[in-house]
């Protein structure tokens, strides 16, 4: 396998097929961040990770390579997904957000295990419609943030870099976008107890 | 370090640290013998852990269809 400096560099002097072997490591993983953040429209996660790559291979001569080449393909996809969202005109509202301190519910309660069903793990396809449903409800700073670390599984620093966020900026987002999917996961896939 | 005594918003952003594994070794092992013995943290705990696996199961989705790669070859021809 040729090493990905060797790569990157011939790709730097317009060399189309070595970029190609490029896009061929990096493209599912942008596909599926462009997915899981610009959910709505097909077309939008296929023209992020299109965009991604056209993007990269412009402006690869201004990579440093002081960060993963991996980093710096998914911090041009993720401001691809923002410049989008910029010329939408709303993004959905989501007041448990906005009282991330109140969960003293979280210790009155006992949670129902409520995995998916082994009928809805089997079920492959609705699992993952149920899911990017729940995640829709997310604004997209949060649904960055759960994608790269949780999905990508991406460390909190990475994904911190990555976005120009503080570490503490990312706990935050993570933390009141786990609680809110959680909440509701346990909708679609179970009850949780009433309260003690 | 009491868990009982700190505030709702600390004890949460505790255990989420705790899931991560981004505690000192020493606090992760304090909040694994609170998980232990307190029964709200660990249904807390296993259900933002159920949370993330499904989350993390997401990562076997989605490929780039076939149109959106033929799209991007032609277009890197064409730069």
């Amino acid at each position: 396998m040729i090493a990905e400096r060797d790569l990157i560099e011939r790709s730097r002097s317009g060399d189309a097929q070595a970029f190609s072997r490029l896009v061929g490591r990096y493209e599912d993983r942008i596909y599926r961040l462009a997915k899981h953040v610009c959910v709505g429209l097909p077309a939008e996660a296929d023209d992020v990770y299109q965009d991604t790559f056209l993007t990269a291979f412009k402006k690869l001569k201004s990579f440093r390579g002081d960060s993963e080449l991996g980093t710096w393909l998914y911090r041009i996809a993720s401001n691809l997904c923002l410049m989008r969202r910029r010329k939408k005109s709303s993004e959905p509202f989501v007041p448990l957000l906005d009282r991330p301190h109140d969960h003293d519910d979280d210790a009155a309660h006992q949670f129902r295990d409520w995995s998916p069903t082994p009928e809805e793990a089997a079920n492959k396809k609705e699992l993952v419609e149920k899911v990017t449903r729940a995640l829709a409800k997310l604004p997209m700073d949060y649904r960055l943030v759960l994608t790269l670390r949780d999905v990508e599984g991406l460390s909190t620093a990475e994904t911190a870099k990555i976005l120009k966020l503080s570490v503490a900026a990312v706990k935050s987002r993570l933390h009141r976008g786990r609680l809110f999917l959680r909440d509701e996961f346990e909708r679609a896939f179970g009850a949780k107890e009433s309260k003690r | 370090m009491k868990l009982e005594r700190l505030a709702c918003r600390r004890r949460v952003a505790l255990l989420l640290d705790y899931l991560d594994r981004e505690l000192p070794a020493s606090e992760h092992k304090l909040l694994a013998r609170h998980r232990a013995s307190c029964r709200s943290c660990a249904s807390l705990l296993a259900s933002l852990e159920r949370t993330v696996r499904i989350l993390q199961a997401l990562k076997r989705t989605y490929k780039p269809p076939v149109t959106a790669r033929r799209a991007l070859a032609a277009a890197l021809r064409n730069i």
